[in-house]
């Protein structure tokens, strides 16, 4: 899908609440788009619930509804479970996806447990968390998904534990589809909301959501920090189905070798939230860790990479 | 709905809190403004990008700004591989 071919009507209306630069607000555009008028939504308590507007008016254009932290599962049950009914009451000619879009804090910490009940029950939606790695909407606490060494309020030398990856524990889950997704790569993430919305059962999505004022950076570089993640392996794209986990876009190419993966300072030293880690001096000790993770993983899949290559040339190349 | 809860409801009549989908649903978002996106039409190749990225949804496909709600984030101008937006001050603007 080539930029000029995505719809042009906006769901998502402007003069909303979100901050300059949103990395939320810049998701929900890509993301309905590719899933369309026949969606239904359920907001789970994030920052989406606040830059929507304050009641009477809306600046999301699909039936939406509010809910609690932990529900995202849970609601998501319901309204599919009512969206079949009706179907097959005749009173729906199509049943639409039911959307629910959560933030890392309604993910990671306090809704895990309803999503991955649903998840286990192989419940007919798509679950999307976008990730600003912590609780933004409250002004900056750290959650599950706040990397190693950055800081939030609450972890003001920066954090002490490694974030967990909540879309590999969907994956273990075996549901159809699990991919993540990046903001500097729409045509990437619009592909994989449209290919979410052909299946059925659970699907999850999770896209990385550089947030301004959480992450300290100017609103002008939502996207350059979103590229820089994937480019320096912070943050990687794939797509898990039928078992297999396939790597895209800039992910992708650093496997294959097109392009190279950056130093991670790049990506550290765009963000205030990592200042501590240069100034007044150099932590060469959390960087060089941090460093030396990514690289371990690339190195990997690198490998597997070539040697995968290795095996089709002999497979190919005719008998002696 | 048992019959009391029924009538009850038809008396009140359908009471809820529904929000209506708005532009604008806090306002012309433009006042939140300093430094303004200006295009210049000759540099642009019509690459879309901007048109994506733009979190506000401020920019139409035929590439237009929409002055009244844009916010002046600068996304537009730091990702447009032309190079053909400037963000100028707002008071500076002829
Ligand atoms: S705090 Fe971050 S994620 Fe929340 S509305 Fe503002 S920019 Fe968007
Ligand atoms: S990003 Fe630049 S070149 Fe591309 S459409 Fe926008 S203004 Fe034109
Ligand atoms: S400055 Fe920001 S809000 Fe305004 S048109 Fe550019 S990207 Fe959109």
């Amino acid at each position: 899908m080539r930029l000029r071919d995505f719809p042009e009507e906006e769901l998502f209306l402007q003069g909303s609440a979100a901050c300059h630069g949103c990395p939320g607000s810049a998701a929900i555009r890509v993301a309905f788009k590719a899933l369309g008028r026949n969606t239904v939504l359920a907001v789970i308590a994030s920052c989406t619930s606040v830059f929507q507007s304050p009641f009477p008016v809306s600046a999301l254009g699909l039936p939406t509804l509010n809910m609690a932290f932990a529900t995202g599962g849970a609601t998501a049950s319901g309204l599919s479970a009512a969206a079949d009914r009706l179907v097959a009451k005749g009173v729906l000619e199509e049943k639409p996806t039911i959307l629910v879009w959560a933030g890392d804090g309604g993910t990671y910490d306090i809704g895990i447990q309803a999503l991955s009940g649903a998840a286990e029950r192989n419940t007919d939606f798509i679950y999307v968390c976008y990730n600003n790695e912590a609780y933004s909407n409250t002004g900056t606490q750290r959650s599950g998904a706040t990397p190693y060494a950055a800081w939030t309020t609450n972890t003001t030398r920066g954090k002490e534990e490694w974030r967990k990856d909540v879309a590999q524990i969907m994956v273990a889950h075996g549901i159809p589809y699990v991919a993540t997704a990046s903001l500097a790569y729409p045509t990437d993430m619009f592909r994989k909301f449209a290919r979410a919305k052909e299946i059925k059962g659970t699907r999850y999505i999770e896209i990385q959501a550089p947030c301004p004022p959480g992450w300290k950076f100017p609103s002008s570089h939502t996207v350059k920090v979103a590229r820089l993640a994937v480019q320096t392996g912070m943050w990687m794209l794939y797509e898990h189905e039928n078992g297999r986990t396939a790597y895209t876009a800039g992910t992708q190419r650093i496997i294959q070798g097109q392009s190279k993966l950056l130093p991670v300072e790049e990506y550290l030293q765009a963000q205030g939230r990592f200042r501590h880690l240069f100034h007044p001096q150099r932590d060469e000790e959390r960087i060089g860790e941090i460093q030396r993770r990514i690289s371990h993983v690339f190195e990997t899949l690198q490998f597997t990479h070539k040697m995968k290559e290795h095996i089709m040339d002999i497979e190919l190349a005719p008998p002696h | 709905m048992p019959k009391r809860k029924k009538k009850e409801a038809e008396d009140i009549g359908f009471i809820t809190t529904l929000s209506v989908p708005a532009v604008g649903s806090v306002g012309m978002t433009g006042s939140w403004r300093i430094f303004l996106p200006v295009i210049d039409g000759e540099r642009c190749n019509k690459c879309l990008l901007c048109w994506i990225y733009c979190p506000e949804a401020c920019i139409s496909k035929d590439i237009r700004i929409d002055y009244d709600y844009c916010k002046g984030c600068g996304i537009c101008a730091e990702e447009c591989p032309r190079g053909a937006i400037a963000m100028v001050k707002e008071e500076k603007r002829s």
